[in-house]
């Protein structure tokens, strides 16, 4: 591990959320064709001086066209991710003009999905979209933002005829200390977390080997100094 | 955000610049091997599919008697104890006087107007000749057998106003034609074979053809063979009337008529062998590109070796324009179990898109697949199997910009047919969202039918069809062949369809000679003989046809009358019939037979009811369908 005191904010990535997902409270109804949308607020605590390392979102959705929706989620910090961006439009085949209208959503969206959940329309599945699935947008652009705060789901539905509802919306988030060298995480770099990195040393944790290199030695001693060096910020 | 304003704004937007042509990613079609072992996506052999007559449609040209200043013909008809009908279609109205006469002297007028004391046992009516697009009405005059022996045809006019008479006397022999070939091309021979059914062969034969220019010109058949050819100079429409007259068992002479319609079209280009492109998830066989923007529907099977024996793989079909290719997914290939190596295309085909002419037939192609990489068999083919994306879009003169916009939603849409003034179906019948498609008096082949549905329906996310007539088989080609919402629909039944020529009839011919007399008004439509509706039918597969449910209607029989919907066209139609449509043509194999219902026809002007009229099926066609 390279970097020290990484949190494992959620430890769920099936798509049954574990009840330590930060989740919305559900259910939400999305407004049917509404530029307006709506917004589901996910709060998250992880700390103080964590930031996002990974990032994934557990969706589920009832909605019987889902090319109607467009799905974002906003960190505290005010970054923007569309995670759906009405699937299968534009078209000029299948799905048709009105995108995908399949039913359902119940899936995670997670960077390294191998299908983006824009290309996953099929007539058959329910729920539609469904697995693990790439979003429309990198969830990548979260990474070392303040994990912290209230994270914003806005979901909008912009065609008529079809109403859906917002039935889970969890946060899957790997923190890690926004600032390296402060060992002991109390926000403050100083003396004890030279101290607490030498105990850590002295005790071979793996928690020490700042270089990662699965050894315990010298050069891990010289790259925490570089880093309780540099500071934080 | 991509389309904040809503779809329908994108699809304006996306089909404002469609005027002269929109391209569409169009459905790639799959069948399994069990629609080519049963004949379903293969051509039924053309012999097959000829038109059977007891009717003879007689040319009036009527002679002046110099001393008088009139002009008269007639003709013999030789009555039996079946009857026989008299329909008089003069080229102009009211130009005719004419009557028949009985063995023993009775007249009765065409008019109809002494039938009831005069003849006995003569009925009459006066119509509109169903699908002509005409408003005029025409005698016709039915003799129920009563009276049997030689009656009289007589015509007289103040004008050489010449025209047809369609006489049908149900007798016992049955003239019999049919074309060889599925294709008709310009530059080479059309030929037409004719027979009795009582294997008698003609004394007489010919035909009278009509080409596209309106020049007419006469065809002289060799009674030995049955034969009758012509070579067409150009494409189009050419109106072929066949005459053959034979002698019956008690050694009289009679005349049997068909009427044929042949649209010829211009050879494409060769397919020019195949060229195999293998991909992870399927192989694509491309063929020589087609120059210009025409389109075709390109069909083919796909065999391959398994235990030393070539078995079928798949069926694949799809509309095509200058970049010809059909994509298969390899899974058809681990189902069959073959060897990708000993894979070839048989009965490789290119149908005009629009007259299904057949214009191009490659009976093997070897198309080795060697290399391609096999993924597990599923234990049934999947629906991304049978239908996919093509490889390329094709351009078409899809054109929602223009003329009727539907309203949104999910809706039952009703369709109408060939040539019909608007919506049959009415509307107090169905509830909840539906919509009536509005496209009246014209005439289009089933893919241009289509695309105008697609067009008219661009702002439905989903839709579900009931269909009149020529609309049925229109919506199950847009089905079959393209993305729409009718794929996205949901509920039981997705087209639901009443009195649908699946399998053709021989008014299209009828039509096509007719024309030529008085001008019928929707024109003539090659999708809709005996051989355009099995050219078409091919390559509609199971899977596609499965969602179709169909009614057929006919006449009420009543008793000590001549029953019919039309006095017509019933001369031509092999009862039962609803006018239009035989209820032996209007079987749709594969798809789910809701039965045949006596007492309704076709269009609103026969005898009975019009058949889309039908309050308890409506009812039932509202509650089960697919929106």
């Amino acid at each position: 591990m390279r970097l020290l005191g990484a949190v494992l904010l959620c430890l769920s990535a099936s798509a049954g959320a574990s009840g330590s997902d930060a989740c919305a409270t559900t259910p939400v109804a999305i407004p049917d064709f509404n530029a307006q949308g709506v917004v589901a607020p996910i709060v998250v605590d992880a700390g103080p001086g964590l930031v996002v390392e990974t990032i994934t979102v557990h969706l589920g959705i009832t909605h019987p066209w889902v090319g109607d929706l467009v799905v974002t989620l906003e960190s505290p910090s005010g970054e923007v991710v569309a995670l759906l961006d009405r699937p299968g439009i534009p078209s000029t085949g299948f799905p048709g003009p009105f995108g995908c209208g399949g039913r359902d959503i119940n899936a995670i969206f997670a960077d390294d999905a191998s299908v983006a959940a824009e290309d996953i329309c099929s007539y058959a599945a329910r729920p539609v979209i469904t697995g693990t699935v790439r979003p429309n947008g990198s969830l990548s652009a979260f990474h070392g933002q303040p994990a912290s705060g209230t994270w914003l789901l806005r979901l909008y539905d912009l065609q008529s005829y079809d109403v859906g509802t917002l039935t889970q919306a969890c946060l899957q988030i790997t923190t890690a200390p926004a600032c390296p060298a402060d060992i002991n995480g109390d926000g403050k770099l100083n003396f004890f977390d030279f101290a607490a990195f030498i105990t850590l040393f002295n005790a071979g944790d793996p928690a020490a080997d700042i270089n990662g290199d699965g050894e315990l030695n010298f050069f891990d001693v010289a790259a925490y100094l570089n880093l309780f060096n540099a500071g934080c910020p | 955000m991509k389309v904040w304003w809503g779809v329908s704004v994108f699809a304006l937007a996306s089909f404002a610049s469609a005027q002269v042509s929109t391209p569409l990613v169009v459905k790639q079609v799959a069948a399994p091997p069990s629609d080519i072992e049963t004949g379903v996506v293969v051509l039924p052999d053309p012999a097959e599919r000829g038109v059977a007559s007891r009717s003879a449609l007689l040319e009036v040209d009527l002679i002046e008697d110099p001393a008088t200043g009139r002009w008269s013909w007639s003709a013999g008809v030789s009555v039996g104890a079946r009857g026989a009908q008299v329909a008089f279609l003069p080229s102009i109205g009211a130009s005719w006087s004419a009557r028949i006469v009985s063995p023993g002297g009775r007249a009765a007028d065409a008019d109809g107007a002494d039938v009831a004391e005069g003849a006995g046992g003569v009925w009459h009516d006066r119509e509109r000749l169903a699908w002509s697009g005409s408003e005029r009405l025409f005698d016709a005059l039915a003799i129920d057998g009563a009276e049997q022996g030689d009656w009289r045809i007589e015509i007289e006019s103040d004008r050489g106003v010449n025209g047809f008479v369609l006489v049908a006397t149900d007798g016992e022999v049955e003239l019999y034609t049919h074309r060889d070939s599925y294709s008709a091309l310009a530059g080479e021979p059309v030929r037409l074979f004719a027979s009795f059914s009582d294997g008698s062969r003609p004394r007489g034969l010919h035909a009278s053809v009509r080409a596209p220019s309106g020049a007419s010109f006469a065809v002289r058949g060799d009674p030995a063979s049955g034969l009758l050819s012509f070579t067409p100079d150009e494409p189009g429409a050419y109106a072929v009337r066949v005459e053959a007259e034979g002698v019956d068992a008690a050694g009289d002479r009679f005349v049997l008529t068909t009427q044929h319609l042949v649209d010829v079209a211009e050879p494409a280009d060769p397919l020019g062998g195949v060229r195999v492109d293998t991909g992870d998830e399927r192989v694509v066989f491309e063929f020589q590109a087609q120059s210009g923007d025409r389109r075709v529907i390109l069909a083919s099977e796909v065999w391959g070796e398994r235990d030393g024996a070539m078995v079928p793989v798949c069926w694949l079909a799809r509309v095509c324009g200058s970049a010809r290719s059909l994509a298969m997914d390899t899974r058809w290939l681990s189902m069959a179990g073959v060897d990708p190596a000993t894979v070839e295309l048989r009965r490789t085909r290119v149908h005009d898109v629009n007259s299904m002419n057949l214009l191009e037939l490659v009976e093997r192609m070897p198309a080795p697949a060697a290399g391609v990489a096999l993924p597990p068999a599923p234990d049934a083919p999947t629906r991304d199997m049978l239908v996919s994306a093509s490889p390329e879009a094709v351009l078409t003169p899809l054109d929602p910009g223009r003329g009727v916009l539907l309203p949104p939603g999910h809706r039952l849409l009703l369709v109408h047919g060939y040539c019909a003034p608007g919506n049959p179906f009415p509307t107090a019948h169905f509830s909840g969202s539906y919509a009536a498609f509005n496209d009246p008096g014209a005439n289009r082949s089933h893919d241009e039918f289509a695309l105008e549905i697609l067009a008219q329906t661009a702002q439905m996310k989903s839709f579900g069809v009931a269909a009149h007539s020529q609309g049925s088989l229109a919506s199950l080609h847009l089905y079959n062949f393209y993305f729409s919402g009718m794929d996205w629909a949901r509920g039981a039944r997705l087209i639901q369809t009443v009195g649908a020529p699946y399998q053709g009839t021989p008014l299209a011919g009828l039509g096509a000679v007719l024309g030529d007399v008085f001008g019928v008004g929707c024109g003539v439509n090659p999708n809709l003989t005996y051989l355009g509706a099995a050219a078409w039918l091919s390559t509609i597969p199971t899977s596609s046809r499965q969602n179709v449910w169909y009614w057929r209607t006919t006449f009420e029989v009543r008793p000590f009358v001549v029953n019919y919907c039309s006095l017509i066209t019933r001369a031509l139609l092999n009862a039962p019939e609803d006018g239009v449509v035989e209820a032996a043509a209007g079987v749709l194999p594969g798809a789910t037979n809701m039965g045949l219902k006596e007492g309704w026809c076709h269009t609103n002007d026969m005898r009975d009811p019009q058949q889309t009229r039908d309050a308890q099926r409506n009812a039932q066609i509202n509650q089960t369908a697919r929106r």
